[in-house]
């Protein structure tokens, strides 16, 4: 019990800690650089969210339950559209019947579509082409033919080998020895890239350059560095950005299909956590400007490239 | 500096510390208890002081605090992150035998041990002013601080050594 006794006056003792009036008034600082700063992260995640939200609508409206629509009365109705995949192999097809998915491209001119469907007549039943190598390392595009009561047709056109082409519904083999059947399917399937491209290549390299220099001026810094002084912050933010270049690369060169909803949310994330770990560490908005106007310029790229607009 | 803060963080500031032991840690955290507070101004009610309404949004805080880095201490962020603050807490602690003893103590008790006696012994709270802040009622209070006492008193005699 001695030393408890003397308990008290040590409790005392705690009770006089001393503070830091450096570091009292820079916490006050930083509570009031907090309580000015705008809600710009919920804004952002509450966009990305809304614009998630929108295009999931779109994905489930054009699902594959139209897909399942009578085959039958396909060839009864005058074509409406034709969606096609290029470089395609014989065990797969993964055109979609929407232009919402990357790379797939949609022919809707009467013009063509009603010489196709003219010639489709002259398509007959033939065994699989021999050898069995001619299709099964053939090239080929891969065909949906959309009819007016949403009913599909899906067809691969072997492109190696003019002439043959393959239902994918009945697993059947046909031949069109039409003349003009290669020309009327170069035509229908020839990829026309937006001429928007390279005017929205050169206009999102000018906005890029002005806004860093806008963003550089107006926060006074010489260069824009992100994560702050924290290492495994700026690199965390580095990392994603190279994660999505690589994600990007890697789809784009695979020729992944996937419906865009899928892009955004990756974008939304992947810019959601370089945000929260911006403005945690990082030392003024620049850089999170800056993230923001390079990841969206960086979307609206991929969108350009990927989708048929 | 607004006077809220002017008045209150330095008791505010103790409180977190003798609960968290880290200066840097105390100072992140006394941040978001201020900062919960303003956002939450037009919430408080005159039924309890500020520096009580203060101190329960403080203690929510900490056991966050206590909760989150249970789940990602092995993030090297916040590692990094805490060891920026100059340590005037801790020198102060750290020049007396004595503080530094009862100190040490206080870090090897249970956190609702540590807490009683931190509101009962160092800021000489009332039982009924303990009760409120932490939600307890006034027999909780005097039964927590006994065993707290105990606890301590056998780790301060060196009898046990009980586990943090």
């Amino acid at each position: 019990m001695r030393t408890l006794n003397t308990k008290k006056t040590i409790w005392d003792d705690l009770k006089d800690l001393p503070r830091n009036e450096k570091i009292e008034k820079e916490t006050w600082q930083k509570i009031e650089t907090k309580l000015s700063k705008p809600k710009y992260f919920i804004n952002v995640l509450t966009g990305f969210v809304t614009i998630a939200l929108v295009f999931l609508i779109f994905a489930l409206l054009t699902s594959t339950s139209k897909e399942e629509m009578a085959i039958q009365q396909a060839s009864e109705h005058v074509l409406e559209s034709v969606y096609f995949l290029h470089d395609s192999e014989f065990d797969q097809f993964d055109v979609q019947p929407s232009s919402w998915y990357t790379f797939i491209r949609i022919n809707d001119d009467e013009q063509i579509l009603k010489e196709f469907q003219n010639q489709l007549t002259a398509n007959k039943k033939v065994v699989a082409p021999q050898p069995s190598t001619i299709y099964l390392h053939g090239d080929y595009v891969d065909l949906i033919l959309k009819y007016p009561n949403d009913s599909l047709k899906k067809y691969k056109v072997l492109l190696s080998e003019p002439g043959y082409i393959y239902d994918v519904d009945t697993k059947e083999w046909y031949f069109n020895d039409h003349p003009n059947f290669e020309n009327t399917v170069y035509k229908l399937t020839r990829e026309q890239f937006t001429s928007w491209l390279p005017m929205f290549v050169l206009f999102n390299a000018i906005f890029t350059t002005l806004a860093e220099k806008f963003l550089k001026r107006k926060y006074k810094v010489k260069k824009i560095t992100y994560g702050g002084e924290n290492t495994v912050a700026k690199y965390t933010i580095y990392g994603s950005t190279i994660l999505l270049g690589f994600i990007l690369f890697l789809f784009i060169f695979k020729q992944f299909v996937v419906h865009i909803f899928w892009i955004l949310i990756i974008f939304a994330i992947l810019l959601t956590i370089n945000i929260m770990i911006e403005s945690k560490y990082g030392q003024n908005k620049a850089a999170i400007y800056m993230l923001i106007s390079s990841s969206i310029g960086l979307l609206l790229f991929v969108l350009f490239f990927t989708l048929n607009l | 500096m607004d006077q809220l803060y002017r008045e209150h963080n330095r008791t505010i500031f103790k409180y977190i510390f003798y609960l968290v032991q880290n200066e840097s840690i105390a100072e992140d955290l006394l941040q978001d208890t201020f900062l919960k507070a303003y956002k939450n101004y037009n919430h408080f009610r005159n039924e309890a002081s500020e520096l009580t309404w203060l101190r329960k949004i403080a203690r929510n805080v900490v056991y966050d605090y206590l909760r989150r880095k249970k789940i990602i201490q092995f993030i090297p962020f916040l590692n990094k992150h805490e060891q920026t603050v100059q340590d005037d807490a801790m020198q102060y602690i750290l020049e007396n035998e004595a503080r530094k003893a009862l100190f040490d103590a206080l870090s090897k008790l249970k956190v609702h041990h540590r807490e009683v006696l931190i509101l009962r012994k160092i800021e000489q709270l009332s039982i009924e002013e303990t009760a409120q802040i932490l939600g307890w009622n006034t027999d909780k209070v005097k039964n927590t601080q006994r065993q707290a006492i105990n606890t301590l008193r056998k780790i301060w005699e060196g009898v046990e050594n009980v586990e943090y």
